[in-house]
């Protein structure tokens, strides 16, 4: 690779991720190229995963010297499941948007997936806070293009109003971060992390409000129990396949900002933060469980799965990285499977509202009147053979059968340890 | 006379915070909550550079804040825009007119 600008060199599969959404953008614009958007979305994924093995196994000159980046096996592992993850998403959604909108379509899904892997790359608040806005401001338009009728407006007016309101919640509690430690880098020399530690200033009330509300505003993203109310009617209302995305994008990267912002107490946070964590895990997985058993709409029962899966991956990040290296990134133990546990979820999750969205109402073959209840779609064996197979194959691996049941033994395990130690 | 200091400037943005928060839990007009959602996205910026020139000594808040305003103004953009097809849809901006989706 030529020499570069450090900074530049970190940033390449999120350049080549935004050159080619800007690419599809304006090859939208004319008539003859919006067929290719969908390809070309595909070539620029494949573009970014290509340039950020190469960087993965490179040495960066002079990286350290960029403070406001982070590399490391954190960034490489959401850089490959958030791109692998997300190619399934451009093939699923190809025949979802009008011909006109088919370039801004899936520049849109593009951006989004920029923002999950620069989510990990951040090391300064700066950064984190536009990358989850990148993640999430185009979701909000995307709910609105995906379907023409009333319930898609305002599926998608809803999760913009919770959405911004939950974003400038957590910038407040950034805000208070920054005051905490008068920098925004947030691990390296003299960061918000090296402040904290130095200090033992963890009590210090301004941590304390900052990471309380930062975690307030990350809830809805996870959508864990109490904010998780909005998320039944936003799944509603989307079509089905970008539900699939909403299922993982916003979730991944919520994730990925509270590993982050754990990390900046070294994972030594107080008990009040602890408590937090543990009862929001315990009220989730609940919550979700028991809401998902009283709904007769598909789409809404998958979508509280999908907050009690939130809550067993908020289990995984409360047992946290047993043993803290010396690097920027810790990546094992409970991170480890919380980590893995996203991707079985996402591809898994995108895989039922994929099946989802070959099924209609009976009796009809308008697109805009898909299946809705579980006796829409009573019988689909025999129209849709293929895709009645996959909804099984996948609601059954949502349901932890079979190979996710070691997976949720090691989440408990490891949730345990620090419990009996204290 | 007493001199204006950060607490000051504290206690401004948590008002502004709790005013933001409070128009977004009682407007019903669309506009409304919008204009809620801009009231506590500039109480952390006030924060942000209250904190930048009395406790950190750098530029690097006030650099935040001037990227949270354009973030702000993108925001507003796409809320219109969201407003409209709400708005040609049911001929109001009324957020409780919006009860298609329940169980």
């Amino acid at each position: 690779m030529p020499e570069m600008h450090p900074m530049i060199q970190l940033l390449l599969p999120e350049i080549a991720l935004i050159l080619g959404a800007t690419a599809v953008l304006l090859g939208g614009l004319i008539p003859a190229l919006r067929n290719r958007s969908a390809l070309v979305s595909l070539v620029a994924i494949a573009l970014a995963l290509w340039l950020g093995a190469r960087l993965s196994m490179l040495e960066i000159k002079d990286a350290d010297a960029v403070v406001s980046l982070q590399h490391g096996p954190l960034v490489w592992y959401a850089r490959l499941i958030t791109l692998a993850i997300g190619a399934l998403i451009i093939m699923v959604n190809r025949h979802v948007p009008d011909d006109a909108e088919r370039g801004e379509y899936f520049a849109l899904i593009l951006f989004s997936l920029a923002g999950v892997t620069l989510t990990s790359v951040a090391n300064s608040l700066v950064v984190l806070f536009l990358a989850l806005e990148l993640v999430s401001v185009p979701t909000y338009i995307l709910i609105g293009l995906s379907r023409r009728d009333i319930a898609a407006q305002e599926a998608a007016g809803k999760y913009f109003f919770l959405g911004a309101f939950a974003a400038a919640i957590t910038l407040y509690g950034f805000s208070f971060l920054y005051g905490a430690a008068g920098t925004m880098t947030m691990f390296g020399e003299n960061s918000i992390t090296a402040k904290i530690a130095s200090e033992g200033s963890i009590h210090d009330a301004l941590v304390l409000v900052g990471l309380l509300l930062s975690l307030a505003g990350l809830a809805f993203k996870i959508a864990a129990v109490p904010l998780h109310f909005y998320i039944a009617d936003v799944y509603q209302g989307a079509a089905a396949p970008i539900t699939g995305m909403l299922g993982f994008v916003p979730k991944f990267a919520g994730f990925l900002a509270l590993i982050q912002l754990l990390g900046l107490t070294s994972w030594k946070y107080g008990d009040e933060i602890f408590w937090l964590l543990f009862a929001m895990a315990a009220v989730t997985m609940l919550v979700g469980n028991t809401l998902a058993l009283m709904q007769h709409n598909i789409k809404r029962m998958l979508a509280y799965s999908g907050v009690a899966h939130s809550g067993y991956m908020l289990v995984a990040l409360v047992a946290g990285p047993i043993l803290i290296d010396t690097g920027r990134a810790p990546l094992r133990d409970g991170i480890a499977a919380l980590l893995f546990y996203m991707t079985a979820y996402g591809i898994m999750n995108l895989g039922c509202f994929a099946a989802l969205s070959f099924f209609r109402k009976p009796g009809t073959d308008d697109p805009d009147e898909s299946a809705e209840t579980t006796d829409d779609i009573a019988g689909a064996a025999r129209t849709h053979p293929w895709a009645a197979l996959c909804l099984a194959v996948c609601t059954l691996g949502l349901m932890g059968f079979p190979a996710h049941r070691r997976l949720h033994g090691q989440a408990l395990h490891y949730l345990l340890g620090p419990v009996r130690r204290r | 006379m007493f001199e204006i200091g950060l607490n000051h400037y504290l206690v401004l943005s948590a008002l502004v915070f709790s005013l933001g928060v409070l128009c977004m839990a009682t407007k019903r007009n669309a506009i409304g909550i919008l204009i809620g959602v801009e009231l506590v996205l500039n109480s952390a910026n006030i924060n942000l550079v209250a904190f930048s020139k009395y406790s950190a000594g750098a530029a690097d808040g006030h650099i935040f804040a001037v990227f949270v305003i354009l973030l702000a103004a993108a925001e507003a953009a796409i809320a219109i825009a969201i407003f409209m097809n709400f708005y040609s849809a049911l001929r109001t901006i009324d957020v409780d007119r919006g009860d298609e989706l329940r169980n």
